[in-house]
């Protein structure tokens, strides 16, 4: 189920609602909003469910292990056991067949040609955000930032919390536990007008920016050898507004529909194309993942106090790669991964003569080092990837695309609210009675064009 | 007036706005669920289809459409504007929901034609749809029971026994391309899946015809069918690309002539003799019961519009597929003892004698065939009718069946567009 479907929006998203407010006890609307996560996670795929309820009660089981457990070896087991099954699954449904095509190519280049079979594995939708809920939960329960729940039916509500259960953000224990602790007393008035004024504009980033860029460009994505130089860019750019507005719109969406339901969410996009450099990017782009990164692995293997200096670069790359990875199981990923790490690099290598630049030319700089990884990141493979930037880099006339003025508006309001307006998080949400009604006829406008055509799905489902 | 201004300063905040925009949508969608869908329809055939028929036919009973401007389903799936062929449409149903106008209803028929929305000749003119051309060439009454899938024995046989026929012939339409669907199971009728069936069944007569009216009512949303048509205007290439053009395929013909193909019209059975046998045992209990109520059965193949067109279109397209699936099944029925009638050869000639004029069998805006391929199957089905077999109908044979050039000159065959 989408946020921008008519079943989310008319069905699923009044029950729960009207349903979890008639609800008084702190346990029966962890039940509720648990059973509702599992129905919306259901309509996708709901063979599904078990698994997602086999990591919950692992997880949960290992957070009580340790908050019975004084003995550091057996802590230590109640951690890397459940860790090491979550990776599997992981490693299983995202990166078997991704594994065994590598190892076969790599094979193919010493003149050992091996073909493994190919597993019809299907991706669970979400396993990689809802993984890390629970690593992140176990991992802290370890280091004593929290106290394991003894409440399963708010631990399974914390993993399964279908606002962020697909593409996150992804949620830390600690940045909820208290709204989870209270939500007997939520206010239901207390947020209503904020939770309803961040998944407007996240719907409208959606539905009317992200999914009008997707349009079109995405049919010339399919055939970029054959982009004009001026095509080839305006595809290029316009990816990089529409993962923006796809990925914000939907974790705006997600932080509105918390509220509505008394469980405040952590921002995850601070206006990333504002950053003046590339370490600045990181701090403001998907802040929940590259924070998990940072806190998980990056810290972990050293971080920025290594005791050689080529350590923190290794450490850096590692991070990058890893994370680039995590996204999906593709060579471009870890591209993508890699060139950051190598960015974030450079810029600790020459940060000091970067920062005397003037502001605009590093704003401008960091965007365009940024849209160039996105070319990795959007296409299929490196051959894709290559004529892309071939087509960018050498001159080549060609007619407008099919709907380009729509194009050209669509990056024009995408390019006004991502360099120059407050993002959501910065906004009052605090409405005159005009804005009000814009944003309403906005909304209207999105209805249209859900109801219209099939509900796009969000990039980040796919991660 | 401070309350007041409280009040208004409640309504406009977007917690209070929205929800209420929301249950606003939700309302109007609801009400506008039972109010036609005419206006907001192209064709007929969604203003007047029930999902959930409580009558023995699938469409609106007593009901008449007319629309001036009505143009083929591919152009409309594929939002193609530019290649709409407007003809008037109209589509009459009877007090059973079957596509019978009362106007042209005859006593004693001979015949029942079940199948596909082919049998059913929605964008046809009333008067050339194929039982109406069967009608006019024999001068014998042919019922059309056609619907959106061919009726189920059970339902057969009751509409033969409502209509009076006990020596007769049940035509049923099969379109090639529908080999690659899994018959029906060789069970009395379903018509939705397990689940609705056995509701319906718990529920009792009575109470499942009460529910299927508001069911019917509630099944189209004309709101979404609005919304669909406020994006298929804005995704006209300048503003927003037409994505609906993903689910049409234009090719052109050699004479330069666009036509508007369905990606499932390019699609044929893998293994054409699995799929013969599959449906021949289907056809030969299908006929078997229908002999024990003494009516016999015959199955018409209609082959697809690009099995016909591929060869006229601009490069050529070979079929070789069509051919297989045609002589496969024919091959498999004879077996069986099923009358089989392929119009494919009849269409494959017709179709490369009409091509100069130019005129078609089918229509290039829309999967189905027009009144000269009506008129041609017509022909083809009443020249396969042997004299016994009028006899055995207690019939005398008809005096003249057109057959050829006659069937090609007539009025349904002149040039493109003559199906107004």
């Amino acid at each position: 189920m989408l946020f921008n479907s008519l079943i989310f929006l008319f069905v699923f998203l009044p029950v729960t609602y009207v349903v979890f407010w008639r609800l008084r006890s702190k346990n029966h609307r962890y039940i509720w909003l648990t059973a509702a996560s599992y129905v919306f996670y259901g309509t996708w795929n709901y063979k599904f469910c078990a698994l997602m309820a086999f990591s919950t009660i692992v997880s949960y089981a290992a957070g009580l292990g340790m908050l019975r457990s004084a003995s550091p070896h057996r802590r230590k087991l109640f951690l890397a056991l459940p860790i090491t099954v979550d990776l599997l699954l992981l490693g299983f449904f995202k990166y078997f067949n991704f594994t065994l095509s590598s190892f076969a190519e790599v094979s193919s280049w010493f003149h050992l040609p091996i073909h493994p079979p190919e597993l019809n594995i299907i991706l669970p939708v979400g396993i990689s955000f809802y993984t890390f809920h629970t690593i992140t939960y176990m991992v802290d329960a370890y280091r004593g930032v929290i106290t394991p729940t003894r409440n399963f039916w708010e631990f399974s509500c914390y993993v399964s919390l279908f606002s962020q259960l697909v593409a996150g953000p992804i949620v830390r224990f600690r940045q909820v536990e208290t709204d989870l602790e209270n939500l007997d007393h939520a206010d239901r008035t207390r947020w209503l007008d904020r939770g309803w004024s961040f998944f407007a504009i996240g719907m409208l980033k959606k539905v009317l920016i992200a999914d009008t860029i997707a349009a079109v460009i995405n049919p010339l994505w399919n055939d970029p050898a054959h982009l004009s130089t001026a095509t080839a860019w305006l595809c290029v750019l316009g990816y990089t507004y529409q993962i923006y507005f796809d990925f914000s719109g939907y974790s705006d969406m997600a932080v509105g529909l918390g509220y509505l339901f008394g469980i405040r969410l952590p921002q995850n996009f601070n206006s990333p194309y504002k950053a003046l450099n590339i370490s600045d990017f990181w701090r403001r782009w998907h802040i929940s993942l590259s924070s998990c990164l940072r806190d998980y692995l990056y810290i972990p293997l050293g971080g920025s106090r290594a005791s050689q200096p080529w350590l923190v670069y290794r450490n850096l790359l590692i991070t990058m790669l890893l994370g680039g990875l995590w996204h999906g199981a593709n060579w471009t990923f870890v591209f993508w991964g890699g060139y950051h790490g190598a960015l974030l690099c450079l810029y600790r290598l020459f940060g000091t003569q970067w920062d005397r630049l003037p502001l605009l030319v590093q704003r401008v700089a960091t965007f365009f080092l940024v849209t160039i990884s996105w070319i990795f990141f959007r296409a299929e493979n490196f051959t894709v990837a290559a004529a892309v930037l071939r087509q960018m880099f050498s001159w080549s006339a060609g007619v407008a695309p099919p709907g380009f003025l729509g194009l050209l508006l669509a990056l024009f309001l995408a390019a006004l609210v991502a360099h120059l307006a407050p993002n959501t998080f910065e906004l009052k949400h605090e409405w005159k009675p005009w804005t009000v009604a814009l944003i309403g006829l906005g909304y209207a406008a999105a209805l249209v064009a859900i109801a219209g055509g099939h509900p796009s799905p969000f990039l980040y489902f796919q991660f | 007036m401070a309350e007041r201004l409280t009040t208004q300063r409640g309504f406009w905040t977007l917690g209070s706005l929205l929800p209420r925009l929301m249950l606003f949508c939700f309302l109007l969608d609801l009400l506008l669920r039972f109010i036609p869908l005419d206006a907001l329809t192209f064709r007929a055939w969604e203003a007047v289809l029930r999902h959930y028929p409580n009558v023995q036919g699938p469409f609106i009973p007593n009901k008449h459409y007319h629309r001036d401007d009505s143009y083929g389903s591919a152009a409309s799936i594929g939002n193609l504007p530019a290649l709409r062929r407007y003809r008037t449409a109209d589509f009459t149903t009877d007090a059973y929901g079957f596509h019978d106008p009362p106007a042209l209803a005859q006593p004693n028929p001979l015949g029942i034609l079940i199948g596909d929305s082919f049998a059913v000749g929605s964008e046809l003119p009333e008067d050339r749809t194929l039982t109406a051309q069967l009608t006019r060439f024999s001068g014998s009454y042919f019922y059309n029971a056609g619907g959106p899938q061919p009726l189920r024995l059970r339902s057969v046989q009751s509409v033969a026994r409502r209509i009076g026929l006990q020596r007769g012939l049940v035509i049923y339409e099969f379109l090639e391309t529908h080999s690659l669907d899994k018959p029906p199971s060789s069970t009395p009728d379903g018509g939705h899946g397990w689940g609705q069936t056995t509701f319906l069944r718990l529920l009792g007569t009575k109470w499942s015809d009460r529910l299927r009216t508001p069911l019917n009512e509630l099944h189209e949303s004309p709101l979404q069918a609005l919304s669909v048509k406020i994006e298929k205007k804005l995704q006209n290439n300048i503003l927003l690309p037409n994505s609906f053009a993903a689910f049409a395929v234009q090719k052109n013909l050699r004479n330069g002539v666009p036509m508007v193909f369905l990606p499932h019209e390019f699609t044929f059975p893998a293994d054409p003799a699995q799929t013969a046998a599959r449906w021949g045992s289907y056809f030969a209990w299908y006929s078997a019961e229908l002999r024990k109520d003494g009516l016999d059965f015959v199955v018409v193949i209609i082959p697809s519009r690009f099995s016909i067109y591929g060869p006229f279109l601009n490069p050529p397209q070979e079929t070789p597929a069509s051919p297989a699936v045609h002589a496969a099944l024919v091959a498999d029925l004879q077996l069986a003892g099923v009358p089989v009638i392929s119009l494919l050869p009849r269409y494959t000639r017709d179709a490369a004698l009409l091509f100069p004029k130019p005129a078609y069998l089918y229509y290039t805006d829309d999967t189905h065939w027009n009144a000269c391929g009506t008129a041609v199957a017509a022909s083809e089905i009443l020249l396969h009718i042997s004299p016994d077999a009028w006899s055995s109908f207690g019939r005398t044979p008809p005096s003249h069946v057109p057959e050829g050039a006659e069937v090609l000159n007539e009025n349904s065959c002149k040039k493109d567009g003559a199906t107004r």
